[in-house]
């Protein structure tokens, strides 16, 4: 096998691509998903059409984009079509354009010719499997590259870690056009390849939501059990023996495909997340960055807050207009355990009590990050007036509190309530620590490079790419014993 | 052969040996039954000679092709081509197959797909384009070159199909049915590339229905049937003299079975003459001083040959007729 050969067999592969029907409406759509990007731009004063022909203001397209923040408009576009879209409907479609190409090689009068010439018949298996690949990488390229660009452009926003998309898209059809390929030389149809790769597709992701699901609720069995010092002798599994382990052994063969999108923001993650400004030594919970025009008072790192809790403070002369401190406090008050809201509630008595000024706390915002439960009101001191809010996460044992002053008098953009909500969204919890979280944000959490085996990045990946290879090798196998 | 692998061979060593070649096609995955396509056929084809293959339908024509090109594995028995076992991919780049109802990538243009084939067989990238251009010129697809071979006809998919199996300039070219769909025109040209590389040197290994396009072309004919070899030789020990002599007269006289009487055996009058059987030369000289001496013009004398047609239906119904 020499370059000339390789690059004949690639160059078939790109014209058998161009050619094919399906990838060219496909190429009409995604020219259709790119285009938004370039006509509409998400800015900080509302939704910019043209360049700025016409601006809708986010209250009146809330109800579509669901939030008012631009940032997050960009991210849930970006999500929604790369992943609802190109990452299952997507790959849908590319499984019945491609179902074809090697039952096409294989038939009468076809593998005649292809097979007559001195290329071994892996060779040719494997030029039509990356034809196959081929074609989604295409098409995936312009569609993640085309909004990338877009959003560059019209919205001044995009995250080049989004390109990491194209990767999740290609990997995923990867392991799927494998089953294809191996029907496809198994029964030399388009039709069998085309069904049994779809019905492969939707059963394999629904066998690892649900293999998720369980561990997700053995997890939290472990957890309750942990927490009430409950005998495991006593404890009975919520998911049957037999169930549990039919999935365990079914996900360890089959391709975890979906695990893809959850690799690549780990993969985003890793590259491009900057170290935490600050990170309780007890709970390993993190500040990813410091507040808008706040500083840290005293080194970054490592602390515990319980004893040193972190102070910002306003940058330039007047260092105390704002002030936002994070510590941790314990639950258990008394011997009482307080939850978050139980501790708000505590304050806002006491806070009515003292006669202070109570102030609505701010709404909540659809997003990611915490939740937490805050209290704000007013206070005169003898320096003036202050705008107050206080914060409380529970988090295991512990509670997190973000505590915002903030001088009246000072020209703020915020208000104190909305400042501490805004901190709480870039506290991020230990990965470790599963309490709180949904079974797929849970999953997002376990799956690591260096998690053990069942949650292992580098095995999902190994056991997926070794299953590919598994059906590869088995159609090799079978069509070296086709005789034509 | 500018993009062949050369292989040392002794001079006068076949091109084709095959040894008790067996090919059984089983009926199932662990089935020791089925259908067997070649039954112990042993055959040897020269290097420079035009080698015919006949046989009814489900002869094993194309099964016996297949192996030598390692399409189709064999059963039992041994094939080499060109020195080397039929199963090396190596070795398929001295070799040139166009196969019957061939299906060539039709999202291709003509001039793609040759050079696709071109680099496929090893040639050299430097020598690709003017081997496209003489072979285009060569099958007469200069003009339609440019145009997707799903747009071609039956004719000009045969015509481009003999292009991409003589691109690479093969010591041993399979023909398999290469004039099926051809007009009588363009039957012809093949017939004359046929002759060419035939001149050339080439090796050529023709498996046709058309009969009289074999007896035509063909040195060595060998004749198939039911898996084993019915028959095989040169075109004259296949196509032997019958003993009739035809004469073509100017005028046919009234009283030639008197003239001739006593002489070969039955008289079959022709419209512009006659045929008769002789037994030997020394009868064909009485006839002829026979005729001239009553002053009959003889315009032509021709000892009638058995046609490979004639020859092959024959063979096959004293075989249990074709099927």
């Amino acid at each position: 096998m020499n370059g000339p050969i390789l690059r004949a067999l690639f160059l078939d592969a790109y014209y058998q691509v161009l050619d094919n029907k399906v990838f060219r409406i496909l190429a009409v759509l995604v020219g259709l998903l790119v285009l938004p990007t370039f006509v509409l731009g998400a800015r900080e004063e509302g939704l910019v059409i043209l360049f700025g022909v016409k601006t809708i203001s986010w209250d009146n397209v809330t109800w579509l984009t669901g939030t008012q923040n631009p940032d997050l408009v960009v991210q849930n576009f970006q999500d929604f079509v790369v992943g609802g879209l190109a990452g299952t409907i997507g790959i849908l479609f590319s499984i019945a354009a491609t179902a074809f190409f090697v039952p096409r090689m294989l038939e009468k009068g076809a593998a005649d010719v292809v097979f007559s010439r001195p290329v071994s018949r892996t060779t040719l298996l494997c030029a039509r499997y990356c034809a196959g690949v081929l074609f989604v990488a295409l098409l995936a390229s312009t569609l993640v590259f085309g909004m990338y660009l877009g959003l560059r452009i019209v919205s001044g926003r995009g995250d080049p870690a989004f390109l990491w998309s194209i990767l999740t898209i290609v990997y995923v059809f990867a392991l799927v056009h494998s089953v294809s390929l191996l029907v496809g030389v198994l029964t030399r149809s388009a039709v069998a390849g085309l069904l049994v790769t779809i019905l492969f597709f939707t059963l394999n992701g629904c066998v690892h939501n649900v293999w998720i699901l369980s561990e997700f609720a053995r997890d939290q069995e472990r957890l309750a059990r942990e927490e009430q010092d409950k005998d495991a002798a006593e404890h009975e599994d919520k998911v049957p023996p037999l169930l549990y382990h039919s999935l365990d052994t079914l996900h360890f063969i089959l391709p975890k495909t979906t695990d893809s999108d959850l690799i690549v923001r780990k993969l985003r993650r890793a590259i491009l997340e900057s170290p935490p400004v600050v990170r309780d030594s007890v709970t390993g919970t993190r500040v990813a960055e410091s507040p808008e025009n706040l500083t840290l008072v005293g080194a970054q790192g490592e602390r515990d807050l319980e004893r040193e809790p972190a102070l910002w403070q306003s940058k330039g002369a007047d260092a105390s207009a704002t002030e936002i401190t994070f510590r941790r406090e314990s639950r258990v008050v008394e011997g009482r355990r307080r939850s978050a809201r139980t501790a708000a509630r505590t304050l806002s008595t006491e806070l009515e009590q003292s006669g202070a000024k109570l102030v609505p706390a701010p709404g909540f915002e659809p997003g990611p990050g915490l939740r937490p439960e805050i209290v704000c009101w007013e206070e005169k001191q003898s320096e003036g007036e202050w705008s107050r809010a206080r914060a409380y996460v529970a988090l295991g044992d512990w509670l997190l509190v973000v505590e915002v002053r903030q001088r009246t008098q000072a020209e703020a953009n915020r208000s104190a309530g909305e400042l501490a909500r805004s901190f709480t969204r870039h506290i991020r919890l230990d990965e470790n620590d599963p309490r709180g979280m949904d079974p797929a944000r849970w999953y997002e959490h376990r799956l690591d490079w260096s998690a053990p085996l069942r949650h292992n990045i580098f095995f999902s990946v190994g056991s997926s790419v070794l299953f590919a290879l598994l059906l590869f090798a088995l159609a090799a196998w079978k069509l070296k014993r086709i005789d034509f | 052969m500018g993009c062949c692998v050369p292989v040392v061979e002794a001079p006068q060593s076949p091109l084709i040996r095959a040894r008790e070649l067996k090919k059984l096609y089983r009926k199932g995955v662990f089935s020791r039954k089925g259908f067997p396509a070649l039954d112990g056929v042993s055959i040897e084809v020269g290097r420079g000679s035009v080698f015919g293959l006949l046989g009814p339908n489900g002869a094993g024509k194309t099964t016996m092709v297949k192996i030598f090109l390692g399409l189709v594995r064999r059963s039992g028995g041994e094939a080499e081509v060109l020195g080397q076992g039929c199963e090396e991919p190596s070795v398929r780049r001295r070799i040139g197959y166009l196969p019957e109802a061939h299906r060539l990538p039709g999202y291709l243009t003509g001039r793609q797909m040759l050079r696709l084939f071109a680099q496929m067989s090893g040639c050299e990238p430097s020598e690709i384009d003017d081997r496209i251009e003489k072979q285009l010129a060569l099958v007469g697809m200069r003009e339609a070159a440019g145009r997707k071979i799903s747009e071609y006809s039956k004719g000009m998919q045969q015509r481009i199909g003999l292009a991409q199996a003589l691109i690479h300039q093969p010591e041993l070219v399979f023909l398999d049915e290469p004039t099926d769909g051809v007009d009588p025109v363009g039957r012809m040209a093949i017939r004359e590339i046929v002759l060419e590389l035939k001149n050339a040197g080439v090796t050529l290994f023709l498996n046709s229905h058309l009969l009289m396009e074999v007896e035509m072309i063909c040195d060595r004919v060998v004749i198939l049937s039911h898996g084993k070899i019915l028959r095989q030789g040169t075109m004259a020990e296949l196509t032997p003299r019958t003993g009739s002599v035809r004469f073509e007269l100017k005028s046919t006289p009234p009283d030639l079975g008197a003239l001739l009487a006593g002489i070969g055996g039955a008289l079959v009058p022709q419209p512009d003459g006659f045929e008769l059987v002789l037994n030997d030369d020394a009868e064909l000289d009485r006839c002829i001083d026979r005729l001239r001496t009553a002053g009959v013009s003889i315009r032509a004398v021709q000892p009638r040959k058995l046609s490979l047609e004639e020859a092959f239906i024959g063979m096959l119904k004293n075989e249990g007729g074709p099927r």
